[in-house]
């Protein structure tokens, strides 16, 4: 009896392993698992079976049917775990996408040029510690000339040509007169810019009725011109680039004296001189100065305690050179094929 | 201003190339724009600033020139040639208003033929771009050119009464200038009268009827000096610009008024014959003294931050035709000759001093300051984190002009502050400035769909302007603006054909609001419509009890005008008001519940008319506890339902922070809901 047991566990280890080498997919294995595993396997059985032997005997067989249980199980698991992969790899491998369709989201809008650039000049200003503020677009006489050196009848009003507005007011025609209310406001130091729209009486390809600027005023003890130049290269270099040439020529504006205008290498032809540039190969990108006593005088500041400079700068215009656009007027139209390319 | 080399090089030596020349000058401050070779001739165009009236001038130029080059200055010297008479026989000059005339010269010439003028001198004035007219007015422009004096040549004949005065208009009264134009002068414009009435607007330009003709046999001469604010007022005024007024507008100098006109009678005398008076008119009463100014080796290295040796800086001045002497301890005093009346302060020297010892010798640094935060202004970040949203909201940012058509902004104007009005506005287009930033996006809006652009989600985010009430400034809030057409995701592949409506501009509006934390305390209201929306699709915006704006469709009429036969959805917001409300959302945490929730979905059929929040505020006030959460999640009109009735499919979730719910709590719970709904809404339970 304990013989042909043994001999039958042999027998069906061989065809179960046998089976099992061939069995094509889960259902198979399966079926497997019941013939040989289930309540009525035939391993089972033998194990049924084993209530017939002497308990002497009982031990040995016992032993032997549990190790070809426990191996046909191992088996019939790894088997299992194998198939389901292969079928799933089998259903995955058919469910392909078009990966080139979009995804889905809403398309981000754009922001405007000309406020993408303001952001950046001021950010330059603020991280070398420039404060930011605001004044009127609608202005006084004082304000946009008087107290900027500018009395009534001065050639310089040229310079500007104004709206006035009912009232006595004016469309401010730069933004200096922001200093004015600031230097009114605070004391000496001051380090701040101050960006705005502003109007002037002229419409072509290179003139706008509105702009906006970007202006500066650094007011401190022993504040110089190589301040000025050290402060204002900084901003170049960090607007167009730090191999970009930079020169400080003198020019004239009424609230600064020494003025100067400065002028970048042109961005577009590298300095060698092209259209935009008037074949001279640098480009007028701001204008600058150390404040005019006058200025102080009318804000009572002592010039013998402060100095300081003042900068401004248009933003169409340096929008106009980075990103090499040839109309002023193309940033009022507001044409979606052109608002797009920022 | 042009200048031609050769003209140039009689006032001073040129030993550079013209392309050196033109870039000394620059870096000197005076701005070559371009250098052209016309024939044999070179010219360099100049811009002048409005202070270097000196400038304009030849003579001007060579000072600089050799200021920048370091050459020697040719030193000419003019005489009038011999003549006779006494000009008291000819003509009595008087000057009345001495506060406006500084100074006035005049000499009368016999016997001039007016003819041609000579080819040179023709040529000349060609490459200065003026048109020769005779060889007397020629020699006047000439002069002017060449020493920057305006000059102005009479036909003697035509000065009426031998008398010439210079006196101020008394009341207004017309004139013909020489330009063939009748002009009104004003009380308080200078004018040259002879013994009838006035001849020139002095400074300006003469009139027609004492010009220099053909037929002009003697002529008298004038070389003045004019003050020049009231020249300025005149000229604008009439809006008469001449080069003459450009010049003593800058102002002249006084001092080399009687050389220009020496200069003058010479080459008049040169060109068209003719003998001078044996001496000249010179009428002036305070003669004007160089300034005397002092500067100090420091106040020149304080403004330019290096020290430049008062040597140096004596030498400099010295190059610029100025009278520097060296005196104790780095001074230097200094004597400003009249030509360069720019010149009045201490500060102005220094300028000198720098752009001649060259801006590109001072090495740039970091300045020593004190450190201090800095201050950002109010409601910045705000600005930021709306302008942020609205992009990631898929709305693309507009500039629009600050002015607008009275007419267009009309309907949007509603019963708000008036707007403020341009005085001379460059068109009637731009009349008035913006109280709303609609307007501005409707043109952008018309532009793009003229041009084939038909789906459009844009923003506007700027200053509008209010008249104040009484006297005082504008108020100049800001504005934050949208305006939604055409499809919601054109470039989606499956939802493509989805049209925008009243929702996806307030989802628009909700995004701005969220960006400032704003959801919780805002509300949509019903109200009054303004004039430019749709009355039954448009609501009012609230922040706690504040209106803050509006969002709509555009009224049909409104959007017919500007030529949009589209649905427009637009909302406008005010972006101080809710910048405001920012400030005081903060957040607070409440405690996590550690035990699940329960949900259950319902659906409810009521009338059309009853707005979803009822719904929403009727099962948060039924007083029932567990209650966590409400959301609807569809509406369903149609087959199934009655006209007029609408299903809505809501989900309720509920919990308790102390324990798990029993199922007979939830049923209860949603009983309570449902029987609430029916009791103040007549809703029934759609099963
Ligand atoms: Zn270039």
């Amino acid at each position: 009896m304990k013989d042909r047991l043994l001999q039958e566990i042999a027998v069906l280890r061989r065809e179960a392993e046998a089976e099992l080498a061939a069995v094509p997919d889960t259902s198979a294995a399966e079926a497997c698992r019941v013939k040989y595993l289930g309540r009525q396997g035939l391993v089972t059985s033998i194990l049924k079976s084993l209530k017939d032997l002497s308990p002497e005997e009982r031990p040995e067989v016992g032993r032997e049917i549990n190790i070809a249980k426990e191996i046909l199980e191992s088996k019939l698991a790894d088997l299992r775990e194998r198939l389901k992969h292969a079928e799933l790899e089998r259903s995955v491998a058919a469910q392909r996408l078009d990966i080139t369709l979009p995804g889905r989201r809403t398309k981000r809008g754009k922001r405007h040029p000309l406020r993408q650039t303001t952001r950046e000049i001021l950010q330059i200003f603020t991280d070398m510690g420039f404060s930011v503020h605001r004044g009127p677009e609608i202005e006084t006489d004082y304000y946009n000339f008087e107290a900027l050196g500018v009395p009534a009848d001065h050639p310089a009003r040229d310079m500007q040509d104004t709206f006035y507005v009912e009232g006595g007011y004016l469309l401010r025609t730069h933004t200096s007169p922001v200093q004015i209310h600031v230097m009114e406001n605070q004391r000496p130091p001051i380090c701040a810019v101050f960006p705005g729209a502003v109007y002037r009486r002229d419409n072509d390809v290179s003139h706008s009725p509105m702009f906006h600027q970007v202006e500066g005023l650094m007011v401190d003890r022993n504040i110089s011109m190589r301040d000025l130049k050290g402060v204002l290269s900084t901003f170049c270099h960090r607007m167009f680039g730090s191999g970009v040439g930079v020169r400080f020529r003198p020019s004239y504006f009424p609230f600064t004296e020494p003025s100067a205008e400065v002028d970048i290498q042109c961005v577009i032809c590298g300095g060698s001189g092209c259209r935009v540039c008037k074949q001279s190969g640098w480009l007028e990108i701001l204008g600058c100065g150390m404040v005019d006593p006058v200025v102080f005088e009318k804000v009572k500041v002592d010039t013998k305690k402060w100095s300081g400079f003042a900068f401004g700068m248009g933003v169409e215009r340096i929008a106009m050179l980075k990103y090499a656009i040839n109309d002023i007027r193309l940033f009022y139209e507001n044409d979606m094929r052109f608002l797009e390319q920022f | 201003m042009r200048v031609p080399l050769e003209w140039l090089k009689e006032f001073v030596e040129i030993r550079v190339k013209p392309e050196r020349l033109a870039h000394l000058l620059t870096m000197g401050g005076i701005e070559v724009e371009s250098v052209e070779s016309l024939g044999r001739e070179t010219i360099m165009e100049l811009g002048i600033t409005p202070n270097r009236g000196d400038c304009l001038s030849i003579a001007g130029v060579a000072r600089e020139v050799a200021a920048v080059t370091g050459a020697r200055l040719k030193p000419r010297k003019f005489a009038a040639p011999r003549g006779e008479g006494r000009m008291a026989d000819r003509v009595k000059v008087s000057v009345k208003s001495r506060s406006r005339c500084i100074r006035y010269t005049a000499r009368a010439i016999e016997g001039v033929k007016v003819g041609p003028s000579p080819s040179w001198m023709a040529a000349r004035l060609a490459a200065c771009g003026i048109r020769s007219i005779n060889n007397v007015v020629d020699a006047s422009n000439y002069v002017m050119l060449e020493t920057g004096h305006p000059l102005h040549v009479f036909d003697m004949a035509r000065i009426r009464g031998s008398r010439i005065e210079v006196s101020l208009v008394e009341s207004a009264r017309q004139f013909t200038t020489l330009d063939g134009v009748v002009r009104t002068l004003e009380k308080g414009d200078l004018a040259i009268c002879d013994g009838e009435g006035p001849v020139a607007v002095a400074g300006i330009m003469g009139g027609g009827d004492s010009e220099v003709s053909q037929s002009t046999t003697s002529v008298l001469l004038e070389s003045a000096c004019f003050e020049g604010k009231g020249i300025r007022r005149t000229s604008r005024r009439l809006g008469l610009a001449s080069e003459s007024s450009r010049r003593f507008e800058r102002g002249v100098d006084p001092n080399s008024v009687l050389a220009a006109l020496n200069r003058l009678t010479e080459l008049i005398v040169d060109t068209a014959e003719g003998t001078p008076a044996a001496d000249c008119v010179d009428i002036y009463p305070a003669k004007i003294a160089p300034a005397r100014l002092a500067l100090t080796e420091d106040a020149v290295e304080r403004m330019l931050g290096e020290n430049i040796p008062a040597a140096s800086i004596a030498k400099i001045l010295t190059r610029l035709g100025l009278d520097a002497k060296r005196g104790a301890k780095g001074r230097i005093s200094v004597s400003v000759p009249t030509f360069r009346p720019d010149i009045s302060r201490p500060v102005d020297l220094i300028e000198e001093v720098a752009r001649i010892y060259g801006y590109d010798r001072l090495e740039g640094k970091t300045p020593l300051v004190c450190m201090s935060p800095i201050v950002r202004p109010r409601f910045m970040d705000q600005e930021q984190a709306i302008c942020e949203a609205l992009a990631g909201a898929g709305m693309s940012e507009v500039v629009l002009y600050g002015f607008v058509d009275d007419r267009a902004q009309a309907p949007f104007a509603g019963l708000g502050p008036a707007a403020v009005k341009i005085a001379n506005p460059l068109s009637q287009d731009q009349g008035v400035m913006c109280t709303s930033l609609l307007p501005g996006l409707m043109d952008a809006a018309r532009l793009n769909v003229n041009r084939q652009r038909t789906d459009l989600k844009l923003f506007a985010f700027q200053h509008i302007y209010h008249r104040p009430a009484g006297a005082g400034p504008s108020d100049e809030p800001r504005s934050v603006a949208g305006l939604l057409l055409g499809r919601r995701d054109p470039s989606s592949w499956e939802r493509s054909r989805e049209q925008l409506d009243f929702y996806d501009a307030k989802g628009v509006v909700d995004a701005v609001l969220d960006s400032l934390g704003l959801v919780q305390i805002s509300v949509y209201q019903r109200g009054e419509p303004p004039a430019f929306l749709h009355p039954g699709r448009f609501a009012h915006v609230l922040c706690g009890n504040t209106r803050v704006g509006v969002v709509g469709q555009l009224h049909p009429d409104v959007a017919v005008k500007w030529g949009l036969e589209h649905e427009v959805f637009v909302f406008e917001l005010h972006f101080d008001l809710i910048a405001e409300k920012a400030q005081a959302v903060v957040p607070r945490f409440s405690e996590l519940s550690r035990f699940p929730f329960v949900q259950r979905d319902i659906a409810i059929v009521v009338d059309e008319r009853i707005p979803l929040v009822e719904v929403e505020k009727t099962i948060q006030e039924s007083g029932v506890e567990l209650l966590d959460g409400v959301n609807i999640f569809d509406i369903y009109r149609g087959k199934g339902l009655a006209e007029g009735r609408k299903s809505i499919a809501i989900s309720l979730r509920f919990s308790r922070e102390d324990r798990t719910l029993t199922d007979d709590e939830v049923v209860a719970a949603q009983q309570k809901i449902v029987s609430e709904l029916s009791r103040t809404l007549k809703a029934e339970l759609r099963e």
